[in-house]
């Protein structure tokens, strides 16, 4: 019986998001907006709920009079990444491949 | 941007997010390159000064083209933040940042030092070990083997010219260890992010 994959990461934008962050100290919301090709209000809108699940640190200042959103993810996120990695190997292993 | 996400796509995804963040590598190289000949040039007309005039300022080109490289960074470094303000900030970045602050502490607590105490034949092989450091460690930390190269030539050539002497051999050596550690690795590294852009 397989582990159900986290809903909250098994999302193409999250998931996306999530995968930028890991490697990075901290990111700009053009930066995620640039990488991932998503809108603006619906980045917005996955980076909040990432937010909600304590995946993720959402800063907001200002540079220069405009509003910048600066984005950590946070341990909690990273466990929840790696445990959803360990959960994604099951579903493609080899020996889970459909047998002809 | 949600149809059809299954588990291969999920790790496509993820292998493609993991490699856009990558991908972002800043050129480095204008501030190896612009030290590196600074260096290069000050240490040549030094020891051309020394070895074929009788002028008593043979340290004039360090004097004077030094504190030219220090505001000519500072311009630089505040043009390229507004021009390209940071989106990004990777771990690989952020520590590099405390090698150079290191560095330069190291450069002027040496610089500042030494000859005030009359130490002058330390004076090179002491820079060039910490020329040495920071090639080796920033060489290590960008994945770039040319630069940690660089470092070991310094370090060599800072082992040789503690038994030397002579003020020229001492300059000819520093010349040595930009050339092979700064402009070389330099040109090497936009090379090298020419062709991943």
């Amino acid at each position: 019986m397989f582990k159900e994959l986290n809903p909250i990461l098994h999302s193409q934008l999250r998931l996306a998001i999530i995968s930028l962050l890991i490697g990075v100290k901290e990111a700009d919301f053009t930066f995620l907006k640039e990488k991932t090709s998503a809108t603006a209000g619906n980045l917005s809108v996955q980076l909040n709920k990432l937010k909600e699940a304590g995946y993720i640190e959402l800063e907001k200042t200002f540079k220069n009079n405009y509003p910048l959103t600066t984005c950590r993810i946070t341990p909690t996120g990273i466990k929840a990444f790696e445990e959803y990695i360990q959960t994604l190997k099951q579903y493609i292993s080899p020996e889970n491949e459909p047998k002809n | 941007m949600e149809k059809e996400f299954n588990e291969k796509n999920a790790l496509q995804l993820i292998e493609q997010m993991i490699g856009k963040a990558k991908e972002d590598i800043q050129d480095k190289s204008f501030f190896f390159l612009f030290w590196g000949y600074l260096v290069f040039v000050a240490a040549l007309t030094n020891w051309f000064l020394l070895e074929f005039t009788d002028f008593t300022y043979h340290s004039l080109p360090w004097l004077v083209l030094m504190p030219l490289g220090g505001i000519v960074t500072m311009i630089v470094s505040v043009r390229e933040k507004k021009i390209q303000p940071v989106k990004v900030k990777s771990y690989v970045n952020e520590n590099l940042k405390f090698v150079i602050q290191a560095f330069c502490i190291a450069m002027f607590t040496v610089c500042f030092c030494m000859p005030a105490s009359g130490q002058w034949q330390a004076f090179y092989p002491s820079i060039m070990i910490i020329y040495g450091i920071w090639l080796y460690v920033s060489g290590g930390m960008l994945q770039f083997k040319p630069l940690m190269y660089g470092g070991i030539l310094n370090f060599l050539l800072a082992g040789a010219t503690y038994f030397s002497s002579t003020h020229q051999l001492h300059l000819l050596s520093i010349a040595v260890g930009v050339l092979g550690g700064y402009i070389i690795p330099g040109h090497l590294l936009k090379a090298k992010y020419n062709k991943s852009v």
